[in-house]
């Protein structure tokens, strides 16, 4: 039995993968476990070699070789070349016979190639693969999750670890967190990496000579600037404007095998969301790690106990004096200051100016509610639900076209209206970000919908519209019952005044109004543990109208009334919608 | 960019768009089969190559 991780993305997620692999060999004791990763993360092989992990080796630049040599340019002899260097690079591969592949890349090149080897093997996979026809195929729900609700401008909150490790179907413990390297205990050196994957990731230059410049004065130890090879420019910019015999320059200078010893031995390492960070994390070294919009803390931040986490909507806008006093307040063991977000028991632990900051709370709730069984959280104050509205008459529209489609057969006017629904949900998002989750849920799971019959597929997709239906509902019935109450209440203090004066016939159209209201609400269904206060109190009010008792009548309004209003507001399926439907079929789904 | 890496993406570039006719006419005439898994695999590492972006989300761009 063999089992191959393929990670094939950037390097700090082969080492947010190393969680998953130690876990992989704690829980499959006895089977052979391969990682293929790049070229630049061979240098790791040893690491993982010690592990007990086989690695192999993508050879990007041999496969690509024949387009780039000076005798190129003969297209056929070119891709030939090329795809005798992909089936060399097989060849070993196929030879193991996986039982069983974990694709931890989410790219298409890797979905490919996972679906060569899981063809010629049999594998298990989980991942991204393909179907039958070449169409992607994420056969796990924890891969589905990712491509619908990770990345920037979502609102997942979590770790990029933790989904490795679902993909894989293991559970991380905290000594899943360690690497070979993670030996002896810290010292007083702090390092500072000062790149990032993306421009838009890191910390502008001149504000870090500033920064170099106030650690010299702050800390004891050496100050190790590290860094990639083409950061070697900019952090030899940077060092021209601080002189200290403290600060040593290694950028690109060092090997994989130092880089991790340095993370190591370091009291504190200072930088952006990048690999530095990630292997920090393998090793149990806190980090101050400086993050915008540009990234997302909660998938890719430091995990380390301690680790604190300064955050602005640009790089630039976190003051060097903030910096400055976060790292001497980590180094001599002092408190975080009241904007930092600290890693703490396992979780990160929000200051009060981001604790409830929407619309990223509401989303994130939302995605619990959608994918586990959480309830559905209440619209952000002021938010308008009209986009959940849209939502609900779109899903309803297609449920009607399914079912005439059913009855009568397919027709032109049928495919028209859904080809147009199709495109009305793409731009909802557009219209209201706060139906994203639902959208983005949505498609990624009409996406995984494999090759089938005309039929299959039919009765597939209405299916999926009738749970896009339901989760819509939630909010389509809470506001509409919203709206209900509040006109019921104007109506009472309309009505009951001139029911004590018996001048029934002024009020007739409002109170018969008022009637109707009462008892929609009495027929609703409520939730499983709630009484429906609404029968009772509508059957005295009648009672009291038939002896035309109007005094009593009024009474009952204002008082028992408005006293029941005032209850089932967040009390009401029209309110709560209909949760437990909606939670249990979207948990089915996924 | 110097000279060279133009040239380099310039060879990507051509190739790529030579790939993926070939891969087209495969899926046209055969369907998906294995010659045209593998050229999609050559075509895809390609596209990683000359985008250099994320590779992680990128499969959301094609379907």
């Amino acid at each position: 039995m063999a089992t191959l991780v393929i990670q094939l993305a950037r390097f700090g997620d082969v080492f947010q993968a190393w969680p998953t692999l130690n876990a992989l060999r704690r829980s499959q004791p006895g089977e052979e476990l391969h990682l293929l990763v790049r070229e630049r993360f061979a240098e790791a092989a040893a690491y993982l070699e010690s592990m007990g992990v086989r690695v192999h080796i993508l050879p990007t630049r041999k496969i690509l070789a024949p387009f780039f040599s000076p005798a190129g340019g003969e297209v056929l002899r070119d891709e030939a070349a090329a795809l005798n260097g992909i089936f060399d690079f097989l060849q070993p591969l196929h030879a193991v016979g996986f039982s069983r592949i974990i694709n931890l890349s989410f790219s298409p090149f890797s979905s490919f190639l996972t679906d060569e080897l899981a063809g010629a093997s049999g594998a298990v996979v989980s991942g991204y693969t393909r179907h039958n026809d070449g169409f992607l195929r994420i056969p796990d729900d924890s891969s589905a999750y990712f491509f619908a609700q990770a990345g920037i401008g979502k609102w997942n909150r979590y770790h990029v670890c933790d989904i490795f490790a679902s993909v894989a179907g293991v559970e991380l413990t905290p000594e899943d967190y360690s690497h070979p390297a993670r030996v002896g205990a810290k010292g007083n050196t702090v390092l500072v990496h000062i790149g990032a994957s993306q421009v838009s990731k890191s910390y502008p230059p001149e504000m870090w000579a500033d920064v170099l410049r106030g650690l010299v004065h702050a800390v004891e130890g050496a100050i190790v600037i590290v860094g990639a090879a083409n950061e070697r420019a900019m952090s030899e910019g940077i060092c021209s404007k601080v002189r200290s015999g403290r600060i040593l320059n290694r950028v690109g200078q060092s090997s994989l095998s130092e880089l991790c010893r340095w993370v190591n031995e370091a009291a504190l390492l200072i930088g952006a969301d990048s690999a530095p960070a990630q292997i920090a994390t393998l090793m149990g070294t806190r980090v101050l790690n400086l993050s915008c919009a540009a990234v997302n803390f909660w998938e890719t931040g430091p995990l380390a106990e301690g680790s604190r986490i300064l955050y602005a909507d640009e790089m630039h806008q976190i003051s060097i004096g903030q910096v400055l006093a976060e790292a001497a307040s980590m180094l001599n063991g002092g408190r975080p200051s009241e904007n930092c977000i600290v890693r703490q028991n396992g979780a990160y632990q929000l200051p009060v100016s981001l604790r409830d900051k929407e619309p990223e709370n509401f989303g994130w709730k939302l995605l619990q509610a959608l994918y586990t069984s959480a309830d559905y959280p209440e619209l952000p104050a002021g938010a308008s639900s009209l986009a959940f509205h849209r939502l609900f008459d779109l899903a309803e529209l297609a449920v009607d076209q399914f079912e005439q489609w059913r009855h009568e057969g397919p027709s032109a006017p049928a495919k028209t209206i859904l080809e147009s629904v199709d495109e009305m949900l793409a731009g909802l998002p557009g219209m209201d970000p706060l139906v994203r989750p639902v959208v983005d849920w949505f498609q990624t799971e009409r996406l995984r919908l494999g090759p089938a019959s005309s039929e299959e597929t039919l009765k597939a997709t209405r299916s999926l519209f009738e749970q896009l239906l339901w989760v819509a509902a939630v909010y389509h019935r809470r506001a509409e019952g919203n709206r209900m109450l509040g006109r019921a209440a104007d109506l009472v203090t309309l009505c009951a005044p001139r029911l004590r004066e018996y001048d029934l016939n002024s009020i007739q159209d409002s109170f018969q109004e008022l009637m109707t209201i009462a008892s929609t609400a009495a027929a609703a269904p409520t939730k499983v543990d709630v009484v429906n206060p609404w029968p009772e109190v509508l059957n005295r009010l009648q009672s009291a109208l038939e002896r035309r008792d109007f005094i009593e009548a009024a009474d009952i309004l204002e008082a028992d009334w408005t006293e029941v209003l005032n209850r089932v507001r967040g009390q009401l399926s029209w309110e709560g919608g209909r949760e437990g439907d909606a939670n249990r079929t979207a948990a089915d789904a996924n | 960019m110097s000279d060279n890496a133009n040239d380099n993406e310039k060879k990507l570039r051509e190739a790529l768009a030579r790939l993926e006719a070939s891969t087209r006419k495969i899926l046209d005439t055969r369907g998906y089969s294995r010659d045209a898994r593998s050229l999609k695999m050559l075509e895809e590492m390609l596209r990683e190559q000359l985008t250099n972006g994320y590779t992680r989300n990128s499969t959301r761009s094609i379907r």
